[in-house]
């Protein structure tokens, strides 16, 4: 590895560290608007919770992969598509089951934060990097 | 064949923002604007001359296609190429996209080791 790259290692193991500490706040507040939003289903803002609940999950899901979390991409993805659905229907017609189980989806979101793949790949000698793209590109994308 | 050098990049997200950051200048070697909102990017465009536009499509408030349609208003950035980075979009978006002059989308998550290649790509495709 020569300094340029040992530059670039080194910078994007910090901005993976600092993300994987914010990324575990985030899906703590994720889980708790999820269980509130699971709990609270009669309430009149039900929706508007719904809705930050698809963007934050969106937003996961691109950054998460773009860092190299791709199992977490992945299932923030999923779920996003789920709550997706949901604001598509109608979300007082979701059973309280499937409700539960999706809030304990969401909290267990942090369980997938692994290693970030860019970490990896930065410590292979000499692997081109596009190699890795395609992993990255079908997690949270479609 | 003009040089892309100049990269101006839109994105609400920080952590976005930050894996952006190094792609475009550290791997990518650009010199890089990055703004967090269409309002720094209407003020900050001009000044910094960019030889391409890089958007997020889903942000709060202005989006990016409104974004881009607003630097397209300044006579200075009416033909700038413009490249959108999104999660998914529709076709009939990707029509719309193109009608405000963007010449790709780059899908998210992105790779942060290849985003300045896939820039270059697509600057080599618009001027070879």
């Amino acid at each position: 590895m020569d300094d340029r790259q040992a530059s670039i290692a080194a910078e994007l193991a910090k901005l993976c560290d600092a993300y994987g500490e914010r990324v575990l706040r985030e899906i703590a507040e994720l889980a708790d608007l999820a269980d509130l939003t699971n709990r609270l289903i009669d309430e009149p803002d039900v929706l508007q919770r719904l809705k930050n609940l698809h963007l934050r999950l969106h937003k996961l899901a691109g950054s998460a992969g773009s860092f190299g979390f791709v199992d977490l991409s992945r299932q923030a993805h999923d779920l996003e598509y789920v709550v997706q659905t949901w604001l598509a229907t109608d979300f007082s017609t979701v059973d309280e089951a499937r409700r539960k189980r999706f809030a304990d989806s969401v909290a267990l979101l942090s369980t997938t934060l692994g290693q970030s793949d860019l970490i990896l790949s930065t410590m292979r000698p000499n692997k081109g990097n596009a190699e890795n793209s395609g992993s990255r590109e079908e997690a949270g994308g479609s | 064949m003009s040089e892309l050098n100049r990269v101006l990049f839109v994105e609400d997200d920080p952590d976005i923002r930050a894996i952006a950051n190094l792609a475009l200048e550290l791997v990518g070697g650009f010199t890089v604007m990055i703004c967090p909102d269409g309002e720094e990017a209407l003020r900050e465009a001009e000044g910094f001359a960019p030889d391409m536009i890089l958007l997020d499509v889903m942000m709060p408030g202005m989006d990016g296609p409104a974004i881009l349609k607003s630097l397209r208003e300044l006579p200075a950035l009416a033909a700038t190429p413009a490249v959108f980075l999104s999660a998914k979009v529709l076709p009939t978006e990707m029509v719309d996209f193109e009608s405000l002059g963007a010449l790709g989308l780059i899908p998210k998550p992105f790779d942060p080791m290849i985003l300045g290649e896939q820039l270059r790509a697509i600057w080599e495709q618009r001027h070879g």
